[in-house]
């Protein structure tokens, strides 16, 4: 049995090789799928064995100087920690990056997929690809694979003709246009801090310091985020990164270690 | 929470829906329109799983614009529905649609008309219908207040105080309605709602 992996397949036509000294350079991609009889159970025992990574805090949001998107960066299998240095904002195209949440594998790779995409319709169409097109380009291959197992949460930002533009996209097919998102298991907390923080006009230094205070706050209370919080900014002449702070330092930053005022000092007895 | 429901008055159908996209106990946006215009004088209102519900409608959109591209003709909203039907229960034995419509419409021969379908492929004609949680309060509302050959804007009365107990304020309502010329989309706001979340609705309407 073999698994249709069409939705890998690049839109561009392949040209025929004349001398056909390479036949399988044009079929689609395909590979082996396990032949055992029970594929459904071999499949959840696959997963338990290599837990996908999970436990993320990601945000974006639209303001009017453009779009800023932030992140932490730890990777947690269950309670063991596999990485503080983890890049959850990924680099698409100068224009255009994507968010990590979900398993690190299928969002690394769904994303390395779409950046392939993207240029491809670039070199067709002499004109970058619209956000729009892009998050839906990613909604539809994660459509076509759902029930699947793939587990894939992500925000899809950055600058086309039309201006600043933000999609959330995950696995179950979902694919929502917004000014504001935050996914991963801190987002409740990074929500609360956004949300009262927000204002569309604010100044980039001033959002990057309210993505950075979101996540920081969302990986002080959640144990599965944590790390490095990186911030960045989509403008017209695309993104940039702004800072990565460690959040352990930040604490410090927002909350200094005051002197403790000592109530009782210890003194020595004095001499019967 | 989801709800969609909707009924038919004097020359004329409505939908409304909720526009709130939630994920467990988050509230990711409140302004999400669930009613896809799929032509002119027809409406099709959609809750269920967010990818379905996204997929499978704009599916149907297509299809309904397809036929209208080959044939030069629009297709009835009985065969809209018929056609909405038979996907649905061709998915349900392979990769089932999880999600509920109600198919709004107008027709020069037969006036407005209403269709329910649901995840199993269940077709009804009616004249008011409801899915969701919020059926429960909307489908007593409309059995108590509803009336043959209601007024455009009575309905809407009926709609917005049928949405205004709709589940605790997580809901706002984007309504449609449809009737004899063409899809009419207005912006207005809910009633009754949490304090802390001030919600926009839509108002679609087919207006003769």
């Amino acid at each position: 049995m073999k698994l249709d992996a069409s939705g890998l397949q690049s839109f561009a036509p392949h040209r025929a090789d004349p001398d056909n000294l390479y036949p399988d350079l044009s079929a689609p991609p395909s590979f082996d799928l396990p032949g055992c009889p029970d594929f459904d159970g071999f499949q959840k025992k696959a997963i338990q064995t290599v837990k996908p990574a999970k436990g993320t805090t990601t945000l974006a949001f639209i303001f009017n100087e453009g779009v800023i998107v932030a992140a932490d960066s730890r990777a947690s299998m269950g309670g063991y920690i596999s990485s503080q240095t983890v890049k959850k904002i990924i680099e698409i195209n100068p224009y255009m990056i994507g968010t990590m949440a979900g398993a690190a594998a299928d969002c690394q790779f769904w994303h390395r997929n779409l950046g392939i995409k993207c240029r491809l319709h670039e070199l067709a169409n002499k004109r970058r690809i619209s956000v729009t097109g892009a998050s839906k380009l990613l909604a539809n291959i994660l459509y076509s694979y759902r029930g699947m197992g793939l587990s894939v949460g992500t925000m899809i930002a950055g600058w086309d003709e039309t201006g600043p533009a933000l999609y959330y996209v995950d696995s179950e097919g979902g694919r929502l246009k917004g000014k504001r998102f935050s996914v991963g298991s801190g987002s409740p907390y990074a929500y609360g801090v956004l949300d009262s923080g927000y204002r569309s006009d604010l100044s980039i230094e001033e959002a990057a310091e309210l993505a950075r205070r979101a996540i920081y706050h969302a990986t002080f209370r959640d144990g599965a985020s944590g790390g490095v919080a990186s911030v960045y900014h989509v403008g017209p002449n695309g993104w940039k990164k702004l800072s990565g702070d460690d959040v352990g330092e930040l604490h410090y930053k927002y909350y200094p270690v005051v002197p403790a005022i000592v109530e009782h000092e210890m003194a020595d007895a004095p001499p019967a | 929470m989801e709800c969609v429901f909707g009924l038919v008055g004097d020359g004329f159908a409505l939908i409304a829906a909720d526009s709130s996209a939630v994920n467990s106990i988050l509230v990711h946006k409140s302004n999400e329109d669930k009613i896809m215009v799929l032509d002119s004088h027809k409406l099709l209102g959609a809750s269920g799983e967010a990818g379905d519900r996204a997929q499978f409608t704009e599916y149907i959109q297509k299809n309904v614009h397809l036929y209208q591209f080959r044939n030069g003709i629009p297709l009835t909203t009985a065969a809209a529905a018929n056609f909405t039907r038979g996907e649905l229960a061709t998915a349900l034995r392979k990769e089932p649609i999880f999600c509920e419509h109600l198919l709004a419409g107008y027709d020069k021969e037969v006036g407005p008309s209403l269709y329910y379908i649901d995840y199993i492929a269940t077709l009804h004609k009616l004249d008011k219908g409801a899915f969701g949680y919020g059926s429960y309060f909307s489908l007593s509302m409309m059995d108590r207040h509803y009336r043959n050959r209601m007024s455009l804007e009575q309905a809407i009365d009926l709609a917005t105080s049928a949405s205004s107990r709709s589940v605790l304020g997580w809901s706002s309502l984007p309504q449609t309605s449809s009737s004899r010329s063409s899809t009419r989309m207005e912006r207005g706001s809910t009633r009754g709602v949490n304090p802390f979340h001030q919600y926009d609705g839509y108002v679609h309407s087919i207006v003769s």
